[in-house]
This record gives C-alpha cells, sequence and structure tokens, in this order.
C-alpha cells in the first residue's frame, strides 16, 4: 500500500466519518420521531390485529411493509424497536428491518436509475427486490425458530415487547393480547393533554435518537477506519484475478463501505467489470448488514440473535448470487453492462 | 417495573442531568446540521441531494426534540417542585394509592427499566462525549477545504481502480497514420507538402513533408472544442457507439494535473455519487506533442484536445485519451470544485 502521510490518513478518515455521520444523520432523526410518535398514539398490540395468524404470511407482510412506510436502513432501526415494543412479532419486524430499505418505491427507482444506462435496470431491480424479500422472510422465520427457544432474552430491554410474557410468544401465533400490565398508566391514554403527549413524544424521540446516533457514530468511525485499508478499486482488482473471489469481495466491500441504500446503486454500476452477481451480493448485503448496522444493532439485539441473523443474512447473500451467477452461466449470458443497447 | 415512579431526589437529579445533558447535545447538533447547510460546509462531504435533508434534520432536532423536550422538562420540574411540597408519605414497598401520584405528568420512567445503565449517570456522559465529537469538529472548523485536499491526495495514492492503463505508450501518430485516408492534399509555395489525414478512429492529423523529401512531420488537429465531463467520457469508454460518436471530436476538461511522462499526464476529478465515503477519481489521459513544464501535481489545469479511445493492451477494455495539438490548449486554471 502507497504510504500516506498522517495528515493525508487522517483527513481522508475524518471527511469519511463525517460523511457517513451527516449521511445518515437526518434518517435517523426522521426515524426517532416515528418512533416517538408510534409510541405515544399505536396502542400496544394494536398493529397484530391487522397480520395474520400463522407466522409466513405475517413475516412476507413485514418484508413489504417499507412499500407503505417507506424507510432507509439507518432509520428503520429506530422505528422498528417501537414497533417490537409495541407487539409486532419479532419475525414481521426482522423481515420489515431487514427487506424495508430495500423494498420501497425510492430505492427501486433509484436502482433502476442506476442501471438503466448498463441496460439492467429491470434485471437488477427484479433480482435486487426478489433476493432481498427471500433473505428477509428466510432470516425472519430462522430468528422466530430462535425465539421460541430464547424468548425475550434474545433482545435487550429497551426492545423488549412491553406486556407479552416470555411464554406467549411459544406459539406460532401472534403473542395474546395484553393481560394486565403490571404497571397501568396514571392517566388513561384518552384524557392525556396535548402538551403531554407532545412531551411525551419528544422524550422518546430524543432517548431514541441519542441512543442510536451514539453507536452510529462509532460504527461510521470503524467504517471510516476501515475504508483506509479496503477500497474498490483493490476489491475489482481482486475479483479480477480470481473471479470466484468477486462475491465474497463485493460482500465485504458493502460492509465496509456503509453506504445508504438509496445511494449504494450508483456505487454498484460504477463497477463496470463486475458481474451483476457480484453486484447483486453488493446491494441486497449493505442495506442488512454494514459495520455502523451491526454497532446499532447491539441496541436492539442480544450477541446471540446479531450472530444468528448476521449468520443467515450472509449465507443467503452469497448461496443465492452463487446460484444467480450460475443460472446466468448456464444460459451463456455475460451478466455484465450490455453496451449494444 | 421496579421503579415506575420518580422519588424526589437521587434518582430526579439524574434524570433531570441526563434530560438537560441530552437537550444540550441535541441542540448542538441540530445546530451544526443548520449551520453546516448554511455555510456551505456541506459541499465538501455530502452530494447536492443530500444537503436539503440535513437542514430538515437540523431543524427537526431544533423543533421536535429540543424545544419540546425543553418545554416538557420545564414542566416536569415545576411539577416535581409541587410534589415535594406535597410530602407524600408511605412506607417503602407499599403501594402507591389513587392520592399519591408521583407521576403526574407522565414522566417517561417506564422507559427507565429498559435500561439498567441509564442509572449510571457515567454512561450518560460516554455517551454525551461521543456525540460531542461532530459538535466539535464542527468548531475547528471541518470539514475544511484543506481537509479535503489531503483526503484528494491520499484518495489518488491509495486509488488502484483505473491503474490498469499502464500498458499503454504514448500514442504514436506514426502508427495511426497508416490506415488514415487522406482528405486534402496541399503544395505549399515553398515546396513542401501539406496533407491532412484521417485516422479510423476519426482522428485528423496534418502531415508536413519537407522540401525535397524527408521524414514528414506528423501533428494533431483540433477544432474549436466544447467542455466535457470527465464522467461521460469515462462512461463512453465501455460503449461502442458512445466511443464511436465520440471518437474524433474536440474537448476542453478541467481537473487536475497529475504528471506520468514528459509528454503524458492523467487528467483527474473525484467524482461523488452521494457522499465521500463513495468518492472515485475519474482519469483521463493526456498525450502533449512537447514536453509540459510549469506544472506540479494536483494543479488545476484546462486541456483542449481531440477524443481518443485506446485499446488496453490484452484487455477488452478501452481508456479515454485527449491528443493534444498545441501545447498552448493546456493552460493553468483557478480550482474549481472537487467533485465533479
Amino acid at each position: 500500500m502507497p504510504q500516506l502521510t498522517p495528515e493525508e490518513a487522517v483527513s481522508l478518515f475524518l471527511i469519511k466519518f463525517l460523511a457517513i455521520l451527516w449521511e445518515a444523520m437526518p434518517f435517523i432523526v426522521l426515524g426517532a420521531i416515528l418512533a416517538g410518535i408510534l409510541e405515544e398514539f399505536l396502542p400496544q398490540q394494536a398493529i397484530t390485529k391487522f397480520l395474520p395468524k400463522q407466522m409466513l404470511p405475517a413475516v412476507m407482510i413485514g418484508a413489504l411493509l417499507g412499500l407503505i412506510f417507506p424507510m432507509c436502513e439507518c432509520g428503520i432501526l429506530v422505528v422498528m424497536r417501537r414497533l417490537l415494543r409495541k407487539g409486532l412479532p419479532l419475525a414481521c419486524c426482522i423481515a420489515y428491518m431487514l427487506a424495508g430499505p430495500i423494498i420501497n418505491v425510492v430505492v427501486i427507482f433509484s436502482t433502476w436509475i442506476a442501471f438503466r444506462d448498463h441496460n439492467i435496470g429491470w434485471e437488477m431491480v427484479g433480482l435486487r427486490v426478489g433476493l432481498a424479500f427471500v433473505v428477509a422472510c428466510v432470516t425472519g422465520l430462522v430468528v422466530q425458530s430462535q425465539y421460541r427457544k430464547y424468548g425475550k432474552s434474545l433482545l435487550v430491554d429497551v426492545a423488549a415487547p412491553l406486556s407479552a410474557p416470555m411464554a406467549v410468544p411459544v406459539t406460532p401465533a401472534i403473542p395474546a393480547p395484553a393481560p394486565t400490565r403490571t404497571d397501568p398508566d396514571p392517566l388513561p391514554p384518552q384524557k392525556k393533554a396535548f402538551i403531554d403527549r407532545l412531551g411525551n413524544i419528544s422524550a422518546t424521540a430524543m432517548h431514541d435518537f441519542v441512543d442510536i446516533t451514539l453507536f452510529l457514530i462509532i460504527g461510521a468511525a470503524l467504517a471510516a477506519a476501515a475504508k483506509l485499508f479496503i477500497t474498490p478499486g483493490q476489491v475489482e482488482a481482486l475479483s479480477r484475478d480470481q473471479p470466484y473471489l468477486a462475491i465474497p469481495a463485493m460482500m465485504a466491500l458493502a460492509v465496509v463501505m456503509c453506504l445508504c441504500s438509496e445511494a449504494d446503486a450508483f456505487v454498484a454500476a460504477s463497477f463496470t467489470k463486475m458481474h451483476t452477481s457480484a453486484k447483486l451480493a453488493f446491494l441486497v448485503l449493505g442495506p442488512m448488514l454494514d459495520l455502523k448496522l451491526l454497532l446499532m444493532y447491539t441496541r436492539v439485539f442480544r450477541p446471540r440473535l446479531i450472530i444468528i441473523i448476521v449468520l443467515s443474512v450472509t449465507l443467503q447473500v452469497l448461496i443465492f448470487t452463487l446460484m444467480v451467477h450460475l443460472v446466468y452461466q448456464a444460459n451463456g449470458w455475460t451478466g455484465l453492462p450490455s453496451a449494444r443497447g | 417495573m421496579a421503579h415506575a415512579h420518580l422519588h424526589p431526589g437521587e434518582s430526579a437529579r439524574d434524570y433531570f442531568t441526563e434530560q438537560l445533558l441530552g437537550l444540550l447535545v441535541c441542540g448542538g447538533l441540530g445546530f451544526v446540521a443548520v449551520m453546516m447547510y448554511r455555510n456551505g460546509m456541506l459541499n465538501y462531504i455530502l452530494a447536492k441531494p443530500f444537503h436539503l435533508p440535513v437542514l430538515y434534520g437540523g431543524l427537526a432536532i431544533l423543533g421536535v426534540i429540543v424545544v419540546l423536550r425543553g418545554i416538557a422538562i420545564w414542566r416536569e420540574a415545576g411539577a416535581l417542585q409541587a410534589l415535594n411540597d406535597q410530602n407524600c408519605n408511605h412506607a417503602p414497598g407499599q403501594a402507591h394509592g389513587p392520592e399519591c401520584n408521583h407521576n403526574p405528568l407522565g414522566i417517561p420512567l417506564e422507559d427507565d427499566h429498559d435500561h439498567v445503565h441509564n442509572h449510571d449517570l457515567s454512561w450518560v456522559f460516554v455517551t454525551m462525549l461521543v456525540l460531542v465529537v461532530p459538535i466539535t469538529l464542527f468548531i475547528i472548523g471541518m470539514p475544511s477545504q484543506a481537509m479535503q485536499e489531503l483526503a484528494m491526495k491520499a484518495e489518488m495514492k491509495l486509488d488502484g481502480r483505473n491503474s490498469g492503463d499502464e500498458g499503454i505508450s504514448g500514442v504514436a501518430l506514426a502508427e495511426m497514420r497508416k490506415d488514415a485516408t487522406l482528405v486534402e492534399e496541399k503544395n505549399e509555395p515553398d515546396g513542401s507538402i501539406v496533407r491532412i489525414l484521417k485516422s479510423q478512429t476519426g482522428l485528423m492529423i496534418r502531415e508536413v513533408v519537407p522540401p525535397g523529401g524527408g521524414e514528414p512531420k506528423l501533428s494533431v488537429i483540433s477544432q474549436a472544442g466544447m467542455e466535457m465531463r470527465f464522467n461521460d467520457l469515462n462512461d463512453a469508454a465501455y460503449d461502442e457507439r458512445k466511443r464511436g460518436e465520440m471518437q474524433g471530436t474536440t474537448a476542453i476538461l478541467e481537473g487536475r494535473f497529475k504528471r506520468l511522462a514528459d509528454k503524458e499526464f492523467t487528467l483527474f476529478r473525484l467524482k461523488m455519487t452521494c457522499c465521500a465515503a463513495d468518492t472515485i477519481p475519474l482519469k483521463v489521459r493526456i498525450v502533449v506533442p512537447q514536453a509540459v513544464s510549469g506544472y506540479i501535481d494536483f494543479d488545476w489545469v484546462r486541456v483542449k484536445g481531440v477524443i481518443q479511445f485506446l485499446k488496453v493492451p490484452n484487455q477488452e477494455r478501452y481508456v479515454p485519451v485527449i491528443l493534444v495539438s498545441d501545447i498552448a490548449d493546456v493552460k493553468k486554471v483557478p480550482p474549481k470544485n472537487e467533485y465533479e
């Protein structure tokens, strides 16, 4: 690696750190305020009424929730944590958290725009959305099976469903309607004054904002430091020399780069010599897992669950994109941007 | 929910300390967001479409979190005072009756059971310390022009993406002249012959044969030219149709200078897709007829010349090259925005 002077290294680190931080900040604010509103106005367990009783359809709805409530991966975590507390089943939350940042109108549109000039716009959108959906649903179901075994001990307290005792979610169904709460509200919700409601919203919003921003800052710093050592150029060179490493290399790059899901398609598209399958791995894994998200996950999940999610997501992305690669090969498709459009 | 009510005293003091510190830090972050939008600092780190979200995010922090929370804390403090005056007495562990309203305003203490560490003020201080980092950086003027410049140099050192073009030697005009077609031929009064030739790749070449034969002199003919973007040139390199359209036209490019050889240098600019975390250098190779002097690496330079796309040896890849006809077509220019 070429030698950087200390000033250059520090500047490069700081500019990347600040860029990741301030790009994500507005979306965390949005997420925190939404979380405050949800916490204050959404009645406990209300959301479960609209969900099917079977787990699979419920998880699939969770994965598609982003079409109605579009959020990017930074903001979605904050919102998801409150939904979890409000009794949305963990599996649905996981599916929403993983797929939401990909399966929403904004990201679908930006992905299409990014690859339109390469004449693979719809191809990439279809593959990205489809794969994200499958990965999110399967991970949701895997997590659900773990949740049956370990219950709330998989979650940090702030994310644990408020009134669902540990025994309840054992059945595949939704946690039962709230039993008598040990701690009834001092005032029934209807009688709260508007100003108090605003006060409560701001309390949740501030709490969540501070809580998540702390880990965003640490994650951004980690990512900025990692970027000093791993550059897109190296990844491209590596995958040129060892094509079978292209997919894992792009996955590693997605984890390190911490791009936001609205923008990562443009970066992926700039890898013009990369096979579609490797770009796909980058685009599906990135919004589900990167250094800053990993740090932020610690504010929702306990380490055991984080490991489960990370393993499930990375293995699936690896296997499915390999399969895509093989399908392309079998059909003789190049998987490269077609120049003659 | 062991402590769902507020004991006037220790935990109340902690609660208000935490709230006030949070208020202060959030206010700081919101202020920094708005200021960075206003003074243009965001230009160093974010692409244009992300500027407005930062402004709105900052305003939302100030409005929803700081102002509303400030009012709420102020009211809670007043209520707490009233509560202290009330002096509610009951044995520890005894259930609170309805008359014993410790939390008249619904101070969200249910939250406290969530994280044991919240009672530990040291955790609060550590959190706040980390959150103060971006505020501190803003106060000492980061991000700045100087920082961006240093980061750009570091980026160029680390970049390995477009370095596959080492294999291309200086463009040999003689080579291109071979398959060129004759457009015009003139006999000058001094006895020399001037031929205008057009190569297969659209390049116009002037060939001057001195009187009485001898080694002909070749030079590139450029037109008036128009401003072009590095992005368009680099994109076109991957597209056969676009390459065909662009080859032979005259382009004007402004970017940073990086020396390759006596008669060759790279002109580059950084491309930022969304934020400074994803910048990549876009490069165009410049070939000049005489040795360039008076430039050092990273100078801002304006170049006019004819576009050609050269194939990288042993690869199905083309790189954009600009052939300059006259050294006077290379000029220093004042710095431009780092990102194209």
